[in-house]
């Protein structure tokens, strides 16, 4: 391990106490940018990742980073796992190229309420799962290319050609005033 | 609908979603197992009361304790209701420091630092540091290994568990010292104490602990809630005392799966302990603790004595001299580009990776529009990645004005997590400049049973009047 890392351990509670008040907020953002909601069910899903990473925290050593990243697969697994049992929604080829369907809340309804951030989630979820995943650690989460790349074992110039390419069919989809 | 003719757009369009978990979640998760209401629950039933002890001593040792021994003994003390009352904090014990002299060494014993506050040590390293005798196990349940032994010179403890934590028995042995602390373990007034046959002793048997129950929502600065005896809580504890010495043991299933031994087979453990090295026997492996690095935080190593530091750096380093006695100095650090020198006190001092702590930095302030800790700007996350030599808070932080030795500090709680701004109060900043020098004190820590903060404004404040 890199001695200029911080070096978390997570067997005490006083330790993993201060863990979880450093990334509950992230965990929180990303497992809702990957599911769109609903809130009870990402929190429900937030705090399973948690008494799950409890339980297994003595097989975790590392760095920080390390930490959180090896916290957020362990809620991404239970996303898949929620998918799985419940088929709540459909999983999405990671096909950049392909316009996806309809939101199924029409950008009339959302113009409307005003909802922009709202349409932008609606939208979230309609991207390939890889997509979606990399949006939400830039935008939601606030990471660097280079973090999201670590973490998902992605070439850095890769994360930043899927940002672009993702932004730009977000704009195609994004209802102009003809609209 | 705002109209996105630039993707650029997005990225302000994404810093406005705002996502944060709701009250039903915080209020979920103050029980949680790491919290000191879980804590507090699985070691209801662990610990031990003195006044028992002084009983139970009085009974073994003196003619007329013998005489009254012929009456069953009472290890557990039932409190009048099945509720306890909230923790109340614990007050801060202050140390005078000479600044460049060791720190005292804090509470923890020798044996803990030597085996770990986690348990390390085997069983024969620990008897071979103790004057009584240690038993253990004499037959491990299934399912479980010895993971390790640890203590203090008047106490042991052995642990036993199956590789999860989820499930064990903890021991604790100790000779009789009449100390107050060591008995009167309180239990609900409906809990059903057992006196069992331990060998040729008699001991208690109880199942069950007290469970967390939050009494109102709570936020990030007040958590309110109160201790509930529960018989359905997986724990069961046995206490006896046998040859002048005390024994505890406990066992938990935090998962509820019904894997606790019945009373009778956890009766026959406790009558079981043995002299013989049943736990050197066993195949399992304990992972080895690997070499502990000096402390890193936040990307900085603190490698350096104070006299290194303040070598290097070229200015006379200031030292607190007062510091609640749960603090110790890590080490220093010097960041020759921004010229600061940090110095870092963690609690407790068992394991240097232990992030607890406040932090003292310094800086000459020889050109203002280049003193990193001289500046305290309002913004959001985009101009803390823009910012470099200011010090960016959110609008919506709380900036006290504070006095330190008659100049006016600045004081305010939280961080940034992400994008977000947290208003954690475990997490607090002084800063303060005097004498041609710009300081900022900073803790980082958690709030404990009591829902309060250990070190609170006024013990940053004190620190920040002490330095010499």
């Amino acid at each position: 391990m890199d001695p200029l890392v911080r070096s978390t351990r997570l067997s005490r509670p006083a330790d993993f106490s201060a863990f979880y008040e450093r990334t509950h907020l992230s965990l929180f953002r990303y497992l809702y940018g990957l599911t769109g909601g609903p809130q009870e069910e990402v929190e429900d899903l937030t705090a399973e990742s948690f008494s799950r990473a409890w339980r297994a925290r003595r097989n975790f050593e590392g760095s920080d980073p390390a930490a959180l990243g090896w916290l957020m697969k362990i809620g991404r697994r239970l996303v898949i796992d929620a998918y799985r049992r419940r088929k709540v929604r459909p999983v999405m080829d990671d096909a950049l190229g392909e316009e996806v369907p309809a939101a199924e809340t029409s950008p009339e309804d959302l113009v409307q309420s005003g909802a922009d951030q709202e349409y932008l989630m609606s939208l979230l979820q309609r991207l390939p799962e890889e997509t979606r995943e990399i949006l939400v650690l830039r935008y939601l989460l606030g990471w660097p290319v280079n973090q999201i790349g670590t973490y998902l074992e992605i070439p850095e110039n890769n994360v930043s050609a899927i940002i672009h390419r993702a932004l730009s069919r977000l704009r195609r989809q994004w209802p102009d005033e003809e609209k | 609908m705002n109209t996105i003719s630039d993707e650029n757009q997005f990225d302000a369009l994404f810093a406005r979603i705002e996502l944060a978990p709701g009250e039903r979640f915080y209020r979920r998760m103050k029980g949680a197992a790491w919290t000191p209401a879980g804590v507090a629950r699985r070691r209801a039933i662990g610990a031990t009361g003195l006044t028992l002890l002084l009983v139970v001593a009085f009974l073994a040792f003196t003619p007329q304790g013998r005489a009254l021994a012929q009456v069953v003994i009472h290890f557990f003390t039932r409190t009048a209701t099945d509720s306890l009352p909230v923790p109340t904090a614990v007050p801060l014990t202050w140390v005078d420091i000479t600044p460049g002299a060791p720190l005292p060494t804090s509470t923890p014993q020798a044996l803990f630092r030597e085996c770990g506050d986690f348990p390390k040590c085997s069983v024969e390293q620990i008897r071979s540091r103790v004057n009584f005798p240690v038993l253990e196990l004499g037959r491990i349940p299934a399912g479980m290994h010895f993971l390790g032994a640890t203590g203090g010179p008047e106490r042991i403890y052995l642990l036993y568990d199956n590789g999860k934590l989820t499930y064990g028995v903890a021991l604790t042995e100790e000779p009789w010292t009449g100390s107050s602390d060591m008995i009167q373990q309180q239990v609900g007034a409906s809990a059903v104490v057992e006196t069992v046959q331990v060998g040729d002793v008699t001991g208690e048997y109880i199942k069950g602990g007290f469970s967390t129950r939050l009494l109102q929502a709570p936020t990030f600065n007040e958590v309110h809630f109160s201790q509930v005896w529960d018989d359905k809580v997986g724990l069961e504890s046995l206490h006896w005392l046998k040859d002048g010495i005390f024994y505890s043991m406990s066992a938990w299933d935090d998962d509820m799966d019904n894997v606790l031994l019945d009373k009778d087979a956890f009766v026959a453990l406790a009558a079981g302990l043995t002299t013989e090295p049943v736990s050197a026997r066993q195949t399992y492996v304990p992972p080895t603790a690997t070499p502990v690095p000096p402390v890193t935080f936040e990307g900085t190593t603190y490698i350096l004595s104070v006299a290194e530091a303040r070598q290097q750096a070229g200015f006379d380093v200031l030292e607190p001299s007062k510091l609640p006695d749960v603090l110790s100095l890590a080490g220093a650090a010097y960041d020759p580009e921004q010229h600061i020198v940090r110095t870092f006190y963690i609690e407790p001092p068992l394991d240097p990776r232990v992030t607890f702590g406040v932090r003292l930095s310094q800086q000459p302030i020889q050109d203002p529009s280049a003193c990193n800790l001289c500046s305290l700007v309002r913004g959001d996350y985009g101009d803390v990645l823009t910012q470099k030599n200011s010090l960016v808070v959110s609008p919506d932080a709380v900036i006290e004005e504070v006095q330190i030795s008659g100049v006016t500090g600045q004081y305010f709680v939280g961080q940034w997590n992400g994008p977000a701004w947290v208003p954690y109060s475990s997490v607090e900043t002084l800063r303060w400049q005097a004498n041609g020098m710009a300081f900022e004190l900073k803790y980082f820590g958690f709030m404990d049973a009591s829902g309060t903060v250990p070190i609170s404004k006024a013990d940053l404040v004190a620190i920040a009047e002490s330095l010499k």
